[in-house]
């Protein structure tokens, strides 16, 4: 095997890995994949991309066979990452880049275009727009400025050590249903209780697993389909529980003390 | 008036969530367009009595922007039909099917976990109808049947 096509065979299954850690569809992972392998002119190549892991084979005429596979463990959503690795492959298909340099690049990819605090900022304001959305008064919109503020922390923290989704989203929609029911009865002001806490579970909720699990579906990838539908599945089942443990512990609590 | 604020109201968080969801500072604007004309298209089918149906259109509306959008800024779909989707994702339905569950009313909170499928399958089949569309499209284009 020449030294290109070994280029060629590392940069498509570092392509590949970028896209399902940013939570690509499983059709566009095995598209650029494809895309890559075929301007390196190898016999065969197959490439089967699931949700969890990456398996690539190629094979070039009297020499031995390659395979690499790469297991996958953490993924969230970075569309700018499934963006680059798109205008990326196109430039190596379209012959504008080196291999190595694309490899480079691929390399050293960003792993964000924002500062994590512009983005902080940004989830604090699209719950507060979430509450104007769903036709919330303004007294709503500040007093959920405490949830919102919560929200934001408590998934920056998991973020940042790495905890399970799953776990994030079951503390942050128990302190939501905590902090909003407190307000609501102690406080003299009319609140719309339910559409505080709805926007704040707005940014928990799997929109994007959801929309790329059915997609993948009718695409006829159905292992990576499914589990994406299964990830949906589960996160919404532990807002639910977070949301409904939090409501009962509060109405117990302050049942209690007044 | 009040169909335009809500518009307005659509456009910035869906601006927002795109910051969040990390999209390219590029494909900003046009991701925030996509979901308010989404939101648009969903206030004017109507959106109290007839959820379902409203989502599926607005879905469908979004899902053909966002492939507009890609093809002109070569950039994945993916980018603009995430955000864009994100305010019709059902978190009041699985909310409101939790709640009265909680308050033991089993009949109330059944129909709002079966509304919470309903409206994200509708989300999924108009986004697989367009997508569809545009396959096809790329196919015939591609083995030059308009030349002929």
């Amino acid at each position: 095997m020449k030294e290109t096509q070994i280029y060629y065979l590392k940069t498509a299954v570092l392509a590949g890995e970028i896209l399902i850690q940013s939570n690509a569809e499983a059709y566009r992972v095995e598209d650029t994949v494809n895309h890559i392998l075929k301007k390196a002119s190898f016999t065969t190549s197959n490439v089967v991309a699931l949700t969890t892991g990456l398996y690539t084979s190629v094979e070039v005429q009297d020499d031995e066979p390659i395979t690499l596979i790469r297991r996958i463990n953490n993924r969230s959503v970075n569309l700018y990452r499934i963006a680059s690795v798109n205008s990326i492959s196109r430039d190596i298909t379209s012959d504008k880049i080196e291999i190595k340099d694309a490899y480079e690049k691929l390399l050293n990819l960003k792993n964000s275009e924002y500062t994590p605090y512009t983005k902080d900022i940004a989830n604090f304001l699209f719950i507060l727009f979430i509450v104007l959305l769903f036709n919330g008064s303004i007294v709503d919109v500040l007093v959920n400025i405490p949830a919102a503020i919560t929200v934001t922390t408590v998934v920056n923290l998991c973020n940042k050590y790495k905890i399970n989704a799953f776990v994030t989203d079951y503390i942050s929609s128990f302190l939501v249903a905590i902090i909003v029911t407190t307000f609501s009865t102690m406080t003299p002001l009319t609140i719309s209780m339910d559409i505080l806490i709805i926007a704040c579970i707005m940014p928990l909720v799997p929109g994007t697993a959801l929309t790329n699990g059915v997609r993948d579906i009718f695409r006829g990838d159905y292992t990576s389909g499914f589990a994406k539908l299964l990830e949906s599945i589960m996160i919404a089942i532990f807002i639910a529980l977070g949301i409904g443990s939090g409501l009962l512990f509060a109405q117990e609590v302050l049942g209690w003390i007044f | 008036m009040d169909i335009l604020k809500q518009t307005l109201i659509a456009t910035c968080s869906v601006f927002l969530i795109a910051i969040v969801l990390d999209a390219p500072k590029k494909s900003l604007p046009f991701a925030a367009i996509t979901g308010g004309i989404g939101w648009f298209v969903y206030l004017m089918v109507g959106s109290d009595s007839r959820v379902v149906y409203s989502t599926f259109i607005a879905a469908g509306v979004i899902a053909f922007l966002a492939h507009i959008f890609s093809r002109g800024f070569k950039t994945p779909t993916t980018v603009f039909l995430i955000s864009a989707l994100y305010p019709f994702v059902p978190g009041t339905s699985v909310y409101r099917a939790v709640y009265a569950l909680i308050g033991n009313d089993f009949i109330t909170s059944k129909s709002y976990a079966l509304q919470s499928i309903l409206i994200s399958g509708s989300i999924a089949t108009a986004v697989f109808m367009i997508d569809s569309i545009f396959i096809i499209y790329g196919k015939i284009k591609k083995y030059h049947l308009w030349d002929k």
